[in-house]
């Protein structure tokens, strides 16, 4: 009998993932989880969620692993969201089924708390896993913070022009003015810095892909670190992996589970 | 050297206690965290914070697991708060440093996903110190549920009326409700304990838990209601906190639950 493979992740992860941005486009192509289940011979369990932050993603994880028998898991992995995400259950009145929900950005905290929790959730999800002696891997899949701040940026940039008529895109560095790559600067580097002070810094071991998570301090996301810009992503506007970009990331988790 | 016992609850645990609503009262009495350092002649690290919920009981616990020798820990106690809590830090203006803050009721979520949340921190902190090999244990200090389903009815009742000028409501016996009111809560009281029982946490948190699984109707207890008289054992009829007595009697009931133990 095929051993499961357990992953929970965000919307890069997410088989039934939909753009956004090109809602008429066919994306119904393989996603790596998918992908990785095939090639390792296993069954996949896919939790992941579209806008997923890393509650729900350590949540889904640890409720699986109570109903399921430890024998029979192959390989969990977590492919942790961004910092600032906030998730959460509601009630589904139809169903009276807790439904899980989730905010771009959590109303409360700043970015150092939103670092500190994650943190705390690698830790615990390593934890949970050593205990039982169960197989896993987890990585960042897309910057704890990257995206946060250009979404702060373009916040400021839409204050300022009051008549509000047109949101900037702001995703390239070029189109950055000095102030604001300064700024940015300035707040990378702060948040580089809570992780690297981090009491979790030298507590995070090997099985964690990438890790401390951005080229500064040595480590990686995994979609900066195996996504090209335009042949992988699937817009310059929506930047989720293609069908290439899947394979992409199966390939180099693949060549990671040692 | 001394072993150290370290523990994280909310303001029934908290050494810095003040009384909101007797501002004026000496609360400087020991709390039991302080009275149980003594008595187990252990040196006392004591994270705890009024208002706090079980993100913070649980991410000060595990932080400071990270600074500490653990062959220095004697013990570790998480005296767990109410279900709705959320915690959060944000940024001192001044000196730059984080400072956890909290609300009485998370404006996200409701009552069945607090409960969930707060069994995943329960079983995270149990495999946490299991993983560790530390010596552990954790309770549910206050109710999960009770004081948010009085708060509850409270609304209702000044929705009914309509109007703020309405004195303040106090509902801390069942006969204080009526009919109706009672109804509700019993219902949702039925909800909430089946969630608990019926939950994949249910059968693995394991017996480190003192008054699992912190119910009397599910055969277990939070540690306040079973160990506190309600008339001479609190501040007042308005703060239900544990007075000098209390925080001795919990102490009392902790020393000798940890003696029928082998945690140390």
């Amino acid at each position: 009998m095929k051993k499961y493979l357990i992953v929970a992740g965000c919307s890069y992860s997410n088989e039934r993932f939909s753009s956004v941005h090109h809602p008429e486009l066919d994306v119904s192509w393989p996603k790596w989880p998918q992908l990785l289940a095939d090639r390792l011979d296993m069954e996949l369990i896919n939790l992941s969620e579209s806008g997923a932050g890393q509650e729900y993603i350590y949540s889904n994880i640890i409720d699986k692993l109570q109903t399921i028998d430890h024998s029979k898991i192959g390989l969990i992995i977590a492919a942790w969201s961004t910092a600032p995400r906030r998730d959460y259950q509601t009630e589904s009145l139809y169903f009276k089924k807790a439904i899980w929900s989730n905010d771009m950005n959590d109303s409360k905290g700043y970015m150092n708390y939103w670092i500190d929790r994650s943190l705390r959730y690698y830790y615990s999800l390593q934890t949970v896993c050593e205990y039982f002696k169960l197989p896993y891997k987890q990585f960042q899949m897309v910057d704890l913070f990257k995206g946060y701040l250009w979404q702060e940026l373009i916040n400021r940039r839409t204050k300022q022009v009051l008549d509000n008529k047109q949101i900037p895109v702001l995703n390239k560095p070029e189109d950055l003015k000095v102030d604001e790559k300064h700024w940015k600067e300035k707040k990378e580097k702060e948040y580089l810095a809570q992780i690297h002070n981090s009491p979790y810094y030298e507590k995070i071991n090997n099985n964690f892909i990438g890790w401390p998570t951005d080229p500064r301090l040595n480590g990686y996301s995994l979609s900066d670190k195996v996504l090209e810009n335009v042949a992988d992503r699937i817009s310059n506007i929506d930047l989720h992996p293609n069908e290439q970009g899947q394979r992409k990331l199966t390939e180099f988790i693949y060549d990671r589970l040692g | 050297m001394k072993k150290i016992l370290l523990v994280a609850g909310c303001s029934y645990s908290n050494e810095r206690f003040t009384s909101i609503h007797h501002p004026e009262l000496d609360v400087s009495w020991p709390k039991w965290p302080t009275i149980l350092a003594k008595k187990l002649d252990m040196e006392l690290i004591n994270v705890s914070e009024s208002g706090a919920g079980q993100e913070y009981i649980y991410s000060n616990i595990i932080d400071k697991l990270q600074t500490i020798d653990h062959s220095k820990i004697g013990l570790v106690i998480a005296a767990w708060s109410t279900a709705p809590r959320r915690d959060w830090q944000y940024e001192e203006l001044h000196s730059k440093k984080a400072i956890w803050s909290n609300d009485m009721n998370d404006s996200k979520g409701y009552m069945i996903y607090w409960i969930n949340r707060s069994l995943r921190y329960y079983y995270s902190f149990q495999s946490v110190c299991e993983n560790l090999k530390l010596p552990y244990m954790q309770f549910q200090m206050l109710d999960l549920f009770k004081s948010y389903l009085r708060q509850e009815v409270i609304k209702r009742r000044f929705k009914s009326v309509n109007t703020r000028d309405v004195a303040e409501t106090y509902l801390n016996a069942a006969i204080d409700f009526n009919p109706e009111e009672g109804y509700w809560k019993e219902q949702k009281e039925k909800e909430y304990l089946a969630h608990i029982h019926n939950s994949p946490y249910y059968e693995k948190i394991n017996n480190n838990f003192i008054g699992w699984p912190t119910h009397s109707k599910l055969d277990g207890f939070c540690v306040a209601k079973k160990v506190l008289d309600p008339d001479t054992d609190r501040i007042s009829e308005l703060d239900r906190h544990p007075n000098k007595q209390g925080q001795r009697k919990i102490m009392e009931f902790l020393y000798e639950k940890i003696l029928n133990s082998c945690w140390l």
